[in-house]
């Protein structure tokens, strides 16, 4: 059995210690950070790190402005095609987030000096394919040895600043939508471990790889309030952010899209450590008293390359679904916000 | 007896496998130490213990390390993990075969009345195809089936053999149901009886 190349393949990617966004620096740790930094005060920038948003906003004309991201990060999966296209697809979602398009993007590459180069071959191959099915170009990058492999993007798109989506504008008495499956971050945590099904981690593979952009092209035509992808945070971490201060967003648990698996992965205690933190950052905001453990599990763990979440009026969800559901089959109405009157953002019924 | 196991330097869910993997060898009452190098580890580990229902306690070592101990065996108190339990589906009127039908339609009878005493009543009893006579009018079944429902089994029959046989209408006990979701809750279930 001594295949050479699986033996690599493994081996690359068995040091990593946490991979996807499973791997991002907790929002407590970051803000203290981030708020010793110089305040940008360009009236063009739009969205700026003061807020909560998946990317950054520079208003160029009334009518354009640009739109500028970056995302990278150590493998979640063995096999680096995969790796590279989940990587680009996660990246590349933050301008969708934001109602924009991307036009071009570049590589961050992190590789170990002493691993086999045609795994990164693939990754770079996996991502240019993703980048190309965006309808975008790849146009350079940058590469640095790093003990640990990484990889990512750096994104720009366009954006009408009139048409710009932020998390931050629901209004009380909308539906909320989610475009993508939720439970990535446990099913893959049960792939690292050898305790996921074939199917399972099929599943798992083909909604990592899945661009928001069909989902986003979709919503253009309908009032979106508010939107923003699940990422590191989970479902009930961005859907916090998207509650604000005056907004409790009721969320139906049964009506949330599952990767097959990932509950019961919960349920063996295949928790993430990025799952754990956001339990521990959100406490006290998120009521999740009517959920089963494993449940629970599922509203807290890091998506990577998660769905788009959105906001919108309830007369027009369905209809927005109906399309959305077109290209992407997993798409669902999970809820609804309301006028907060309680200490709760989220809560699960 | 005390095992320990060195999980520093491990991503999670790793010290949770090796965790779980320790504690299903120990014989009950032994204590299992799992050592990790961060907090979120520690959560994860107790965590697990709670979710099995397992004596556990942790402290904080030196070097930024934390040790959680947990006691294998019985569960102290019941799990918080729900496993599905017996699902019992039926695809015919009559239990087994021979010379006469009417043999087996006492068997039949006997056989549902004899799940009404099980001490611990199956989760799901499904009926299908022939099973459909069995819980519309007509059938000898009906009454020890709301003996089962009353003791929380739920009853389900396959909608389109009822559509098939036309007996829709006459369905007596429990609600009709898909073949999606008798083969998912099948697929989920501790143990499946197939009659």
């Amino acid at each position: 059995m001594a295949d050479s190349s699986a033996t690599t393949t493994s081996t690359w990617f068995s040091n990593c210690v946490s991979g996807g966004c499973g791997a991002k620096l907790g929002p407590a740790e970051l803000s203290a950070i981030l708020a010793a930094l110089p305040a940008a005060r360009d009236p063009n920038l739009l969205i700026g790190f003061d807020s909560t948003d998946d990317a950054a906003v520079y208003r160029l004309t009334d009518e354009l402005a640009v739109v500028s991201t970056t995302d990278f990060f150590p493998p979640m999966v063995a096999e680096p095609h995969l790796f590279g296209q989940a990587a680009a697809a996660n990246a590349l979602s933050d301008v969708y987030a934001m109602g924009g398009r991307p036009i071009m993007a570049l590589n961050l590459v992190c590789f170990p000096q002493r691993t086999d180069k045609a795994i990164l071959a693939e990754i770079l191959q996996g991502g240019a394919a993703k980048v190309m099915e965006a309808g975008a170009v790849l146009c350079g990058g940058h590469s640095i040895y790093d003990h640990e492999p990484k990889y990512g993007l750096a994104v720009t798109g366009l954006v009408n600043p009139k048409k710009l989506w932020t998390n931050s504008g629901a209004a009380p008495g909308q539906a909320i939508l989610l475009t993508k499956p939720l439970g990535i971050g446990l099913v893959l945590s049960a792939e690292r471990a050898g305790l996921a099904s074939k199917s399972e981690f099929s599943a798992a593979s083909a909604s990592l790889v899945r661009l928001n952009r069909y989902a986003a092209e979709s919503l253009a035509a309908f009032p979106v309030a508010a939107a923003t992808d699940v990422t590191g945070f989970g479902l009930a971490g961005h859907l916090t952010e998207m509650a604000g201060q005056d907004l409790t967003i009721v969320v139906n648990y049964d009506s949330l899209p599952i990767l097959p698996g990932a509950e019961r992965c919960a349920a063996e205690f295949l928790g993430t450590a990025g799952g754990q933190r956001n339990r521990t950052q959100l406490a006290g905001k998120i009521d999740h008293s009517a959920l089963s453990p494993a449940q629970q599990e599922i509203i807290y763990d890091p998506q990577t390359s998660g769905g788009l979440v959105v906001s919108l009026p309830a007369q027009s969800a369905q209809k927005a679904l109906d399309l959305i559901r077109r290209n992407d089959p997993q798409a669902a109405l999970i809820g609804q916000t309301e006028k907060k009157e309680g200490d709760y953002s989220v809560m699960f019924v | 007896m005390t095992k320990t196991i060195d999980m520093s330097g491990q991503p999670c869910p790793m010290p949770v496998i090796a965790a779980k993997k320790a504690l299903k060898e120990a014989p009950s009452g032994e204590q299992v130490k799992i050592v990790v190098d961060n907090d979120i580890a520690r959560q994860n580990l107790e965590k697990m213990a709670q979710g099995l229902g397992l004596a556990f306690a942790s402290k904080s070592l030196d070097g930024g390390l934390a040790e959680v101990t947990v006691t294998a065996g019985q569960p102290q108190c019941e799990p918080m993990v729900e496993g599905r339990g017996l699902v019992v589906a039926v695809g015919r009127e009559t239990l087994g075969d021979g010379r006469d039908d009417k043999l087996g339609h006492a068997l039949m009878k006997a056989f549902i009345q004899s799940l009404t005493e099980l001490d611990v009543p199956p989760e799901y009893v499904f009926f299908f195809n022939g099973g459909a006579f069995l819980t519309t009018e007509g059938s000898a079944c009906l009454e020890d089936l709301a003996k089962l429902a009353d003791k929380g089994s739920v009853i389900t029959t396959c909608g389109a053999c009822l559509n098939f046989y036309q007996l829709t209408d006459k369905l007596k006990i429990g609600a009709p149901t898909n073949m999606l979701s008798i083969v998912s809750t099948m697929a989920q279930a501790a143990k499946v009886i197939n009659i």
